[in-house]
């Protein structure tokens, strides 16, 4: 089997999964499509020639890199917009709605919360309620089948750090999900 | 039971269920995964060289250098608010270049008409 044939079961093996975890992190088909395709473009380029086990690693670092990326751009650029005066909010309007001050990696405007809501299972909205950190460690751990280093690795953090992360996702999905999960 | 044990079956059955929400993409999305796989595997042919590797790099620092003078010249003598520069690093800087923030202010003067425009 040559290179191309091993790359190619080798992504074949990972698309759908590596979809699904940025469709969670973007709530958006094409987003969560480009975030996929540069990753496996990125391990095309850069790591081809590196033995086929390392390529699962390599790709859940950058895929996680990515997102990561995405949504620190896209953070950043709402801050800027609203410096730069493209929306400005008054004291009144925030104190309308204090839920609205929470945190939500996810997005908080009615399109994605409705499409959030057409994702459909409990688990997809409970996973979206989480930070994306606590949401990347679960994610690598529990469905990925990464160990506690493997993990640290792929998000670019001591293995300290994915413990407590693992562990607050865990408990905050039990008590999202409740009694039926437990 | 102990809660640890608690928790590991809770994963368990989380990744069971996540296993199957990924296989039941639709198909319209398995079909342009395969065509992401095919452009990615593409890339295997044409891997950039030495000066591909570099030049796109100069060329992304340089995009974003004219976009910093872009942005913060007119507003040279203003304080940034303590929120817009708390935990900014060069590692922001360089996610503002991207291309679709280039796309974004490119296009700043029909977003500053539009948020002046009244209403319909």
């Amino acid at each position: 089997m040559d290179r191309r044939e091993e790359l190619d079961g080798f992504l074949a093996g990972v698309e759908r999964r590596a979809f699904y975890t940025a469709r969670l992190a973007t709530l958006d088909a094409d987003d969560a499509l480009d975030l996929v395709q540069e990753a496996m473009t990125a391990l095309v380029q850069r790591y081809a020639e590196r033995p086929a086990a390392e390529w699962a690693p390599l790709f859940h670092r950058i895929l996680q890199n990515r997102i990561r990326d995405w949504s620190r751009r896209r953070a950043l650029r709402g801050r800027f917009r609203a410096w730069l005066g493209f929306r400005t909010e008054t004291a009144d309007e925030r104190s309308v709605d204090p839920i609205a001050e929470l945190p939500d990696e996810c997005g908080a405007d009615p399109a994605e919360l409705a499409e959030r809501a057409a994702l459909g299972s409990a688990l997809e909205s409970a996973l979206c309620t989480l930070p994306l950190r606590q949401r990347q460690a679960f994610l690598l751990r529990a469905w990925e089948g990464l160990d506690v280093a493997e993990t640290a690795r792929a998000m670019r953090c001591s293995q300290g750090s994915v413990k407590t992360h693992y562990s607050r996702a865990v408990r905050a999905l039990r008590a999202v999900l409740g009694d039926a999960w437990r | 039971m102990n809660e640890s044990s608690h928790d590991q079956r809770f994963a368990r059955r989380a990744a069971e269920q996540l296993s199957r929400n990924a296989d039941a993409v639709d198909d319209a999305t398995r079909v342009r995964l395969r065509a992401a796989r095919r452009r990615a595997l593409d890339a295997l042919d044409d891997r950039p060289g030495i000066a591909a590797r570099f030049g796109v790099p100069a060329v992304a620092a340089l995009a974003a250098a004219v976009l910093a003078t872009v942005l913060l010249v007119p507003r040279w003598n203003e304080e940034p608010p303590q929120e817009l520069v708390a935990g900014l690093g060069l590692e922001d800087l360089e996610l503002l270049g991207g291309a679709e923030d280039l796309e974004l202010y490119e296009h700043l003067e029909f977003y500053r008409w539009l948020e002046a425009s009244e209403p319909i």
